[in-house]
C-alpha cells in the first residue's frame, strides 16, 4: 500500500479520518468534512447515526454517498448545514470545513448567508418540499431577493429564466401558480431551479429522484448533470440507489450504519466491489447483462441497532465473508487498490475498504 | 439451475423466514399502553379520575355529613373548620339523643312493632291498608330520608352500610358550609356523581350517534355520504344552545313533565340525551374521516370479497379501527359537556335541585360571592374539583392521543 | 369571482333552508307546549285576552299561524310583537340588543386571536421551556373553568378589590373591556392550544426544512413559511368558536347585567315569550351562518388548495 503523498503521508493507512482518502489530484476541496460525529436522544437512548466521517468535495465534481436508510448519509448534510433539529440531534465532534471555514462553529446568522447563496439543497420528496401555501413565484424571488438583493422585479424575471433553464414551459404563466397545480416531477424541476437560483458552488441532492416515476427519474438526473456542466456546480448526490449513481457520479462513498465503509472512484467501485456490503449492494441491482436465472440476491438481516456500542465490524453480522477477527476489531478505510483510467477524471480516488478481508473480485 | 443452488435458495429463504418471526409483532394497544405509561401527567390523570369515579360511586358509605340537610339558624356560612360533628344532632331534626343511630335504633323498633301489629290484623284489606300507612310513614320519617331524601335502593344499603361502620361519625365542614346551612364537603362528593354521570352519559350518547353516523356515511361515500355531510354542515349552523334553552324549557312544564314521567322518562335522563344529542358531529366529521381512508385498505376490500355485509363491514372492521380516535375524542367531548351542564345549571336550567351538581354548586356559589362579605369557599371548593377534573381529563386526552397515533405527538 | 358569487348563492341557498328547519323546530316547540302564553299571568279579563290573542293571530289554525308569521318575516321582515315585553315589537329588542352583543362578541374574538395566537407561537418556538410549560398549563386552566365563575372572580378581583373596572354598565370601552375579556378568555386558550400543536406540526413540515435550506432567517421562516399553515386549524375553529362566543354572552350579559341580546333570549325563553325567542334564535343563526362562510372563504385564501364548493 502507498503512503498518500502531501502533508498527510506519515499518519499510516489505518487511520479512519484522514490519511489515505484524499484524492491525489484535482482542484482545491470546496468542501471538507472530517470525523463528523451526530447523534440522536431518542426514547431508546442516545442513538449514533454519524459514527466518524470524513470526506471532500471538489468544485465542479459529482460525489455520491450511497448507503440504505439509516446508514446516516442524509444526517451527515443535514448537520453540516445546521438542519437537524436540536435536540434532541447533537452533532458530537467534527469539522466541515466549506471554503476553509468551518460550517459547524458558524452562528445561525453567518449560516444563513451560505444556505441556499453557496450551498444549496433539494430534497427527497418533492410534493412536500415546497410550501403549499405559496406560490412558486414567492418561494423563488424569497431567496434570491434575500442573497443576491435583487428588486421584486429583477427576482421575478430571474424565477422565469431559471424555470425555463429547468425545462418548464411558459415559465411566467406557471410562476403564479401554487405547488399543487405541478406534477411530481416538474415540482422537482422547481426545487432544482430554486435551488440554483442563487448559482451556488454546492448543491445537495437528497435523493432528488427516488419519489418519482422510472422514467421522470432519468430526466431529472440527465437535467441535473447537464445543469453542473453549465454552472459548474459541484454536486453531493445522496441515494440508495446504486443505479442512480453509475450514470452521473464521479467519486462514490458507500455508508453504512453511519460509516463510510468504501470509497472509490465510480467505474473502480462497479468493476471490483472491496466491501461485502457494496458487494450485496450490487447484487441486488437488477442488471441486463446477467443470466436470467440468476437470482436477485438480498442481503440478510437488518443494520445494527444503533443505540448500542458496535463490537467488531458493523456489518460482520451479515456478512458472507465474515472471518472471527471481524468480530473483535472494528476494521478502518484501508487502500485496497489503485485508481484505474486516472488520466481522464477531474478527481483521482484510490480504491479504499474498512474491511479486514480481501474480497475476491 | 442446478441442485445446489436451489438448496442455497432454499437456505436463504429459510434464514429470512427464521429472521422474520424473531420480529416481534407489538400490538397498536400494547404499544400505545406502553407510551401512555411514560407520560407522567397522562398518568396521574388517569389515576386521579379513576380514583374519583370510585370516591364518587361510594360516596354514600363515606363518613360524609349530609349534602342536604340544612341548619338556617345556625350554620350558614360557616367557614371551614375541623371542628367535630356528630350525625343528626341538629336540633330540628328531633332525633333521641341527637345521634342518628339513636335514633335509627328507635325508629326500627317502632316501626318493627307497627309491623307486628299489621301483622297480627286479620282483615286482608286493613292489614294492606296499615303496611301501606308503614311505608308511608319509613318514606317521611325515616332518618335517612330525612337526612338523605329520597335514596335510591342502592344508596339506601350503602348508607346502611356507612352507618354500620362509622356509626355517627361525620367529617367536619372542613369546606365550610353554604347559604342554607348545608356541608359543603358532601355536596361537592354529591355533586360529583351527578357532575360525572352527566358527563358520561351524554358523551356516551353522542359517541354512539356519532360514530354510527360518521361510519355509515364514511363508509357509503358517494352521494350519500354527501347528503349526510351536508346535513352536519347545516346544523354546525344553529345556535344549539338556544335550542337546548327551548328544550329544556319545554320539557320543564309541569304538564309536559307529567307526560313524560307516565312513561319512565324522567327528566335527567332527557338532559343527558339532549346535550349528547348536541356533540354528535364533530365525532361524526372525525369518524367518517378515518373510515374514508380506511375504507380503501385490503382488509376491507377482503371482508367484502367474502361477502360480508355493509353493516357488518361497517361495525365489526371499520369502527374497530377508528376507536382509537374516538377513545381521544371522548376524552375531550366529557370536559365539554360537563362545562355545558355547569352552564345550563348556572341559567337555571339544568340539574333541579334536590339533586346536586358541580354546575349547581358553583351557581350557589357565584352567587355568595356577589355579595359584600367574602365566602370564597362556597365557589373555590367546588371551582376547584370541576377544575382538577377537567385538567385531569384534557391532560389524558392529549396522552392519549400521543400514545395512539406517535404521528400526531408533537414534541 | 365566478367561484366565489357561485359559493355565496349556493350559501346562502342552505341557509335559507336552515333558517327554515329552524323556524319549523321552534314554532313547533313553542306551540305544542301546553296552555297559552298567557295563561301564566294573572287573570286577564276576557276582552283583552281576547285582543291579545287577535295581536298574535293565535286563534288562527296552526298551520294558517305558521304561514303567516313566516310570510310577515319573509315579506316585510317582520318578526311580530314580543309577547312579554309588551309595548315593543321582536326587531326593536333585537336591534337594541344587537350592537351590544356583536360588539361584545368582536372585542371577545379579536381579544382571543390575538393573545392565544401570540401565546401558541411563543410557546411552540419555545418549546419545553418554563414558559412554555407555563402558559399552557394556563390554557388548560382557561378551558377548564366555566366562564362564569371567571367572570365572578374577574369582578370581585377588578371590580371591588383593586376598581379598574366599573362593575356594570355600557358604552365605554372600559365598561365592555372587562366582560370582553372574560368571554375572550377561554377561546383564546382554546387557540393558544391549536396555534402551538399547528405550530409545532408545521415546524415539522419538509417545506419548513427547505427554507431554512434557502437561508431565510428564523423569524421570516416562522412568520412566513410556518404561521400560516399553523392557522388553518385556528381558522376553522373560529366557527365553533364564534357558537362558543354567543353562547357564553347569554352568561355574561347576566352577570355584568347587560342590555344585549342573550339576557332577553333567556328571558323570552323562560317565560315563553315564543316570538322574541323565535327571532332571536333565527337572529343567532343567520350570524352563525355568516360567520362559517366568512371562516370557508378565509381558509380558501389562506389554502390554494382548497375549492370553495
Amino acid at each position: 500500500m502507498t503512503p498518500a503523498p502531501g502533508s498527510q503521508a506519515h499518519s499510516s493507512m489505518t487511520a479512519t479520518e484522514n490519511a489515505t482518502d484524499a484524492p491525489r489530484q484535482g482542484s482545491q476541496p470546496l468542501l471538507q468534512v472530517s470525523n463528523l460525529k451526530v447523534s440522536f436522544k431518542t426514547d431508546e437512548g442516545q442513538v449514533q447515526a454519524v459514527r466518524g466521517i470524513s470526506f471532500d468535495v471538489r468544485e465542479g465534481e459529482t460525489v455520491a454517498i450511497v448507503g440504505e436508510s439509516g446508514s446516516g448519509k442524509s444526517v451527515t448534510n443535514l448537520a453540516m448545514m445546521g438542519l437537524i433539529p436540536q435536540p434532541p440531534g447533537r452533532v458530537d465532534s467534527g469539522t466541515a470545513l466549506f471554503q476553509g471555514r468551518d460550517l459547524l462553529k458558524m452562528s445561525d446568522r453567518e449560516l444563513q448567508t451560505i444556505r441556499g447563496r453557496h450551498v444549496s439543497m433539494i430534497f427527497q420528496d418533492p410534493m412536500t418540499a415546497l410550501n403549499p401555501l405559496m406560490t412558486i413565484e414567492q418561494q423563488m424571488t424569497e431567496m434570491t431577493r434575500l442573497h443576491l438583493s435583487l428588486t421584486k422585479k429583477e427576482a421575478a424575471a430571474r424565477a422565469v429564466d431559471m424555470l425555463g433553464l429547468v425545462g418548464i414551459t411558459s415559465p411566467e404563466k406557471r410562476l403564479r401558480d401554487y405547488p399543487h397545480q405541478f406534477s411530481g416531477g416538474m415540482r422537482q424541476r422547481v426545487m432544482i431551479a430554486m435551488a440554483l437560483s442563487c448559482e451556488p458552488e454546492l448543491l445537495i441532492a437528497d435523493e432528488p429522484t427516488t419519489a418519482l416515476d422510472v422514467t421522470i427519474q432519468a430526466q431529472i438526473m440527465d437535467l441535473l448533470a447537464d445543469l453542473q456542466e453549465r454552472k459548474g456546480t459541484a454536486i453531493v448526490l445522496i441515494t440508495h440507489d446504486l443505479g442512480v449513481v453509475a450514470g452521473v457520479a464521479d467519486r462514490v462513498l458507500v455508508m453504512y450504519a453511519g460509516r463510510i465503509v468504501e470509497k472509490a472512484n465510480v467505474n473502480d467501485l462497479f468493476a471490483s466491489p472491496r466491501h461485502p456490503y457494496t458487494l450485496g449492494l450490487l447484487g441486488s441491482l437488477p442488471r441486463f447483462d446477467t443470466d436470467r436465472h440468476e437470482k436477485l440476491l438480498a442481503i440478510p438481516g437488518g443494520p445494527p441497532d444503533m443505540s448500542e456500542p458496535i463490537l467488531g465490524c458493523s456489518f460482520s453480522p451479515r456478512c458472507d465473508f465474515v472471518q472471527p477477527v471481524c468480530h473483535r476489531e472494528d476494521p478502518t478505510l484501508q487502500l485496497k487498490a489503485e485508481p484505474t483510467g486516472a488520466a481522464n477524471l477531474p478527481v483521482v480516488q484510490p480504491h479504499l475498504a474498512a474491511c479486514h478481508v480481501e474480497v475476491p473480485t | 439451475m442446478n441442485l445446489p443452488d436451489s438448496r442455497k435458495n432454499e437456505e436463504a429463504l429459510a434464514k429470512l423466514l427464521e429472521e422474520s418471526h424473531k420480529i416481534r409483532g407489538v400490538s397498536l394497544w400494547k404499544d400505545a399502553w406502553r407510551r401512555l405509561r411514560r407520560n407522567r401527567p397522562a398518568m396521574a390523570s388517569l389515576i386521579f379520575l379513576i380514583g374519583l369515579g370510585l370516591v364518587a360511586f361510594l360516596t354514600p358509605m363515606l363518613p360524609l355529613q349530609s349534602p342536604l340537610d340544612k341548619d338556617l339558624n345556625n350554620r350558614r356560612f360557616l367557614s371551614p373548620s375541623f371542628e367535630p360533628i356528630t350525625m343528626g344532632s341538629r336540633e330540628g331534626l328531633k332525633f333521641a339523643d341527637g345521634k342518628l343511630t339513636s335514633q335509627l335504633a328507635l325508629f326500627e323498633a317502632e316501626i318493627a312493632a307497627e309491623t307486628a301489629e299489621a301483622l297480627a290484623i286479620n282483615d286482608p284489606l286493613k292489614q294492606a291498608e296499615q303496611f301501606e300507612s308503614i311505608q308511608d310513614r319509613i318514606r317521611v320519617e325515616h332518618p335517612f330520608n330525612q337526612l338523605w331524601n329520597q335514596l335510591g335502593s342502592v344508596s339506601f344499603k350503602m348508607v346502611q352500610i356507612r352507618v354500620a361502620i362509622f356509626g355517627d361519625y361525620a367529617i367536619p365542614s372542613i369546606f365550610g358550609t353554604d347559604k342554607l346551612g348545608r356541608d359543603l364537603l358532601a355536596r361537592v362528593f354529591w355533586g360529583a356523581r351527578v357532575s360525572l354521570v352527566v358527563g358520561l352519559v351524554a358523551t356516551l350518547v353522542s359517541l354512539m350517534i356519532g360514530v354510527s353516523y360518521g361510519a355509515i356515511a364514511g363508509y357509503f361515500g358517494g352521494w350519500i355520504d354527501a347528503a349526510m355531510m351536508r346535513i352536519v354542515d347545516m346544523l354546525y349552523s344553529i345556535p344549539f344552545i338556544f335550542v337546548v334553552i327551548y328544550l329544556v324549557t319545554f320539557l320543564g312544564e309541569e304538564s309536559v313533565k307529567a307526560w313524560l314521567e307516565s312513561y319512565g322518562i324522567d327528566q335527567i335522563m332527557i338532559f343527558y340525551i339532549i346535550i349528547g344529542a348536541i356533540y354528535w358531529l364533530t365525532m361524526s366529521r372525525v369518524v367518517r374521516g378515518q373510515v374514508l381512508s380506511l375504507r380503501q385498505e385490503q382488509f376491507v376490500e377482503s371482508a367484502r370479497t367474502i361477502g360480508a355485509s355493509p353493516m357488518r363491514i361497517v361495525f365489526r372492521h371499520l369502527v374497530p379501527n377508528v376507536l382509537g380516535i374516538v377513545i381521544v375524542y371522548l376524552t375531550l367531548t366529557i370536559p365539554a359537556v360537563m362545562l355545558f351542564e355547569a352552564f345550563l345549571s348556572f341559567l337555571g336550567l339544568g340539574v333541579a335541585p334536590p339533586d346536586v351538581s358541580w354546575g349547581l354548586l358553583l351557581n350557589d356559589g357565584v352567587e355568595a360571592l356577589s355579595s359584600v362579605k367574602l365566602f370564597w369557599w362556597v365557589v373555590i371548593f367546588p371551582g376547584a374539583a370541576l377544575a382538577m377534573t377537567l385538567f385531569a381529563l384534557n391532560f389524558l386526552g392529549d396522552g392519549l392521543r400521543d400514545a395512539l397515533d406517535p404521528k400526531m405527538k408533537n414534541r | 369571482m365566478k367561484d366565489l358569487l357561485g359559493f355565496l348563492i349556493r350559501r346562502l341557498g342552505w341557509m335559507a333552508i336552515t333558517l327554515w328547519a329552524v323556524y319549523t323546530v321552534s314554532f313547533v316547540l313553542m306551540r305544542a307546549a301546553p296552555g297559552s302564553p298567557f295563561s301564566a299571568e294573572r287573570a286577564m279579563p276576557p276582552a283583552i285576552e281576547q285582543q291579545m290573542r287577535a295581536r298574535y293571530n293565535l286563534d288562527a289554525p296552526p298551520l294558517q299561524q305558521y304561514w303567516d308569521y313566516m310570510w310577515g318575516i319573509l315579506s316585510r321582515g317582520d318578526l311580530s310583537w314580543s309577547i312579554k315585553l309588551e309595548d315593543y315589537s321582536v326587531n326593536q329588542v333585537i336591534a337594541e340588543g344587537f350592537p351590544v352583543s356583536a360588539s361584545l362578541a368582536i372585542f371577545a374574538l379579536v381579544f382571543a386571536i390575538i393573545l392565544g395566537v401570540s401565546a401558541g407561537v411563543i410557546s411552540a418556538v419555545y418549546r419545553g421551556t418554563v414558559a412554555d410549560v407555563a402558559m399552557m398549563a394556563t390554557a388548560v386552566l382557561g378551558i377548564a373553568i366555566p366562564n362564569f365563575v371567571l367572570a365572578s372572580i374577574a369582578i370581585l378581583l377588578f371590580v371591588f378589590l383593586i376598581p379598574l373596572f366599573p362593575a356594570a354598565g355600557w358604552g365605554t370601552l372600559r365598561q365592555v373591556a372587562l366582560p370582553a375579556i372574560c368571554l375572550g378568555l377561554p377561546v383564546a386558550a382554546y387557540i393558544a392550544r391549536l396555534t402551538r400543536a399547528g405550530m409545532l406540526e408545521s415546524l415539522s413540515r419538509e417545506h419548513v426544512r427547505t427554507a431554512f435550506a434557502k437561508g431565510l432567517p428564523k423569524r421570516t421562516v416562522i412568520i412566513k413559511h410556518v404561521l400560516p399553515g399553523a392557522l388553518l386549524p385556528v381558522v376553522s375553529y373560529l366557527g365553533p368558536a364564534t357558537a362558543g362566543v354567543l353562547t357564553g354572552s347569554l352568561v355574561l350579559e347576566k352577570i355584568f347585567a347587560l342590555p344585549g341580546m342573550g339576557s332577553h333570549f333567556i328571558y323570552a325563553a323562560t317565560q315563553r315569550d315564543t316570538t322574541l325567542a323565535t327571532g332571536m334564535v333565527l337572529t343567532y343563526t343567520v350570524l352563525l351562518f355568516v360567520m362559517n362562510t366568512i371562516v370557508d372563504l378565509a381558509y380558501a385564501v389562506i389554502d390554494p388548495r382548497v375549492e370553495l364548493e
